[in-house]
């Protein structure tokens, strides 16, 4: 499978405290043109504490070495090794990695130039139809492909590609690949964050639903209408609190039914009643990796220590990431395994550690009295 | 010759066998497949036979596992014993003396600086709070000397937050050793509280920033933030000051920029790996992450090698 990179070099904003924050691709001849070495970030997830799936995420970002001309970069990205992520992905299924995330094309990267940018678009199309071929890689290891990212950009040529694949694979269940295509963790957060307005919206505001009852009840569909007018000209004057209470509690009781959605991950999303309900939870369901397991590890290659807006919100917290210096077509087995046992040592190290700290616990509730012994204890931990 | 062709010749017993349906089925029911659900008496030899059979193959995975494993961690007891060496080295090439004029020469090389830096602290039981501020102190200054205006301290927990007085006096004294009678002005603040200065801005000009500013964050200015202000955009939503399409990253970004700190240039962990702990998420985006793999210790050389490592400067040894 081919994957290509979010733009190298994204500008930075020169000034840290300077108003303008406007994000644009600096022209960079050589770093704009064509750039993929695609670098995977491959990152795993963790699972939850005690079932000990791995869930990796790759990611892939270009560097300007390999596209020095365009021209030879065309031929670069699909003669050059197209086996680096089959043969990675083989690797994580075969070891029992649950999830793998793969950055395939960045928002930013339609900055580029339509020529690039059209190319790429091919060239996921072919990779796309291939990888999800009966029989190929993912049937084997039971794996079903979804593609996380900002569906609306892409034309619809691709997104046939792309629903076909989802559909080939959809059978599958004992892995999953995400293919982040275009993807940015910013719009993946903004879009979880309008979908959880658009659900403590009440109804009143998409119009249907008051008509509907108009026709059906007249009395009620008064008082929603009397209702509505007056808490939005008062809702300045009285405090939040009762302004969403008011406001959010009669229209749905008159409707009588909350408004459901599953999305495509099959997670069920129910209006929000209680803004107070919101919480790092709600965000994380409505994220596209709502069903997954937590990140685990993330790799970052092409020698660049940053995140590249990707996976903010999943890899900053328990995540190992781990910043590589080649280039995505140069890693291979022998970069990964490395940083896949070495991530397997420390988990193990961890657990270990955690045991040895609940032994302890479970110690000093029976005798409290004989149960600190904190120099021995933080000895241990020392050495672990 | 011909005949054969047509009709290989077959004993007349079997012939029998053959021409009777039953006895042909019965026949070829030796060579078919058994059925386990069938046939009560197969499931029973086969697990008596599997246990050894999979004990065996486990146990040789294991093996594999295991000298995988012991390879891995030679390989990284290995690399451990070198970079603790070249930590040594060059926390001995590249000391600061407590002297501002040699850090501007050890950064004066490079072709750009971060202009806001960004460092994790971790809160040990053993250093203790006083161990916390001590570090800030260090790093506000060498910040100081080599010219960065901002200085954000990440301390998951958010006991830093509860000292900024003692911090700010602290780390003045601080300064003051460095730099002598004319140190650099120093405001410390953090998101949601009043920021200190400490009678430094009363020579300054209103509006005119002061030379050093350090800002402490915790973990709840990371997700936290952003459900607050999820929690803001839905009130505001459901009074219809805006519709869902109003909500987009522009306005994301400016919501949680007055909430908590910009996009820092340079991140810098003193761990030995990277993780983040909860940093806030929004904001690292673009933020190149410096780390000295195998290191654990706050150290003025990491933090040079940060600086080199963000202006893509090598490092040569010695001065």
């Amino acid at each position: 499978m081919v994957l290509f990179s979010p733009p190298n070099r994204m500008a930075k904003p020169t000034a840290a405290g300077g108003s303008d924050r406007s994000f644009t691709t600096r022209a960079h001849p050589s770093a704009c043109c064509f750039c993929h070495g695609w670098k995977p970030a491959v990152c795993t997830t963790k699972p939850h504490r005690n079932n000990g799936r791995t869930q990796p995420r790759f990611r892939s970002t270009g560097k300007g070495n390999y596209s020095h001309s365009r021209w030879l970069n065309l031929v670069t990205i699909t003669k050059y090794k197209p086996h680096t992520a089959p043969q990675i992905l083989e690797i994580c299924y075969k070891a029992g990695v649950k999830v793998v995330t793969i950055y395939a094309f960045s928002i930013e990267n339609f900055k580029r130039s339509k020529y690039e940018v059209d190319a790429l678009m091919d060239i996921a199309k072919i990779k796309l139809s291939q990888l999800s071929q009966h029989g190929d890689l993912l049937d084997r290891y039971g794996a079903k492909i979804r593609i996380l990212g900002h569906r609306s950009l892409v034309n619809q040529e691709v997104l046939d590609a792309i629903d076909r694949a989802t559909e080939l694979t959809k059978h599958n269940n004992k892995a999953i690949l995400n293919v982040c295509f275009p993807y940015t963790s910013r719009d993946e957060i903004t879009s979880a964050i309008q979908s959880i307005v658009a659900l403590a919206t009440p109804p009143r505001q998409h119009g249907q639903h008051l008509e509907t009852l108009a026709e059906e009840s007249p009395e009620t569909a008064d008082t929603v209408h009397g209702a509505s007018p007056r808490s939005r000209s008062e809702s300045p004057a009285s405090n939040t609190t009762s302004a969403s209470t008011v406001v959010s509690g009669p229209p749905h009781t008159v409707s009588g039914q909350l408004r459901e959605h599953v999305d495509f991950a099959g997670v069920l999303h129910r209006d929000i009643l209680d803004l107070e309900d919101i919480s790092e939870q709600t965000v994380t369901e409505h994220l596209f990796t709502a069903d997954n397991p937590p990140l685990d590890l993330l790799i970052r290659t092409s020698g660049v220590e940053r995140l590249s807006d990707f996976m903010l919100w999943q890899a900053h917290q328990d995540t190992d990431i781990e910043f590589v210096d080649c280039m995505w077509p140069e890693f291979d087995v022998w970069h990964f395994l490395p940083i896949l046992l070495g991530w397997g040592l420390k988990r193990k190290r961890f657990l270990r550690e955690v045991k040895l700290e609940e032994e302890r616990k479970h110690n000093r509730n029976n005798n409290w009295m004989k149960g600190w012994e904190t120099e021995e204890y933080t000895n241990t931990k020392k050495a672990l | 010759m011909s005949t054969r062709l047509v009709a290989p010749p077959v004993a007349t017993a079997r012939r029998k066998e053959f021409e009777d349906p039953k006895a042909r089925a019965a026949y070829v029911k030796k060579f078919l497949p058994t059925d386990d659900a069938d046939d009560p008496s197969t499931p029973r030899t086969r697990s008596r036979s599997r246990p050894v059979r999979t004990f065996i193959k486990i146990g040789f995975y294991k093996l594999i596992l295991w000298v995988l494993y012991s390879f891995v961690s030679l390989y990284l007891r290995a690399r451990y014993v070198y970079n603790f060496i070249l930590n040594r080295w060059f926390s001995v090439l590249y000391y600061h003396h407590k002297t501002p004029e040699l850090i501007q020469k050890d950064v004066k090389q490079l072709d750009r600086l971060p202009q806001h830096v960004s460092v994790i602290l971790e809160f040990e039981k053993e250093g203790g709070v006083e161990q916390l501020i001590d570090h800030v102190a260090e790093i506000s200054c060498w910040c100081a000397s080599a010219g960065i205006p901002t200085l954000s301290v990440y301390e998951q927990t958010g006991t830093l937050k509860k000292y900024i007085s003692t911090s700010h006096r602290i780390t003045t004294q601080r300064l003051h050793s460095y730099f002598g009678k004319k140190r650099p002005t120093l405001r410390i603040l953090a998101p949601h509280l009043p920021p200190h200065t400490g009678g430094d801005t009363e020579g300054i000009p209103d509006g005119e920033s002061p030379d050093l500013e350090v800002i402490f964050i915790s973990s709840e200015d990371g997700r936290e933030s952003i459900v607050d202000l999820t929690k803001t955009l839905c009130e505001m939503a459901i009074r219809g000051k805006m519709t869902k399409e109003d909500v987009t990253v522009e306005c994301i970004e400016a919501g949680l920029e007055s909430l908590t700190i910009p996009e820092p240039d340079l991140l810098i962990l003193f761990s030995p790996s990277v993780k983040l702990l909860g940093y806030p998420p929004w904001q690292i985006r673009l933020t190149e992450i410096f780390h000295l793999p195998d290191n654990d210790a706050v150290g003025y050389q990491v933090f040079l090698r940060a600086l080199y490592n963000y202006a893509k400067c090598e490092m040569r040894f010695g001065r």
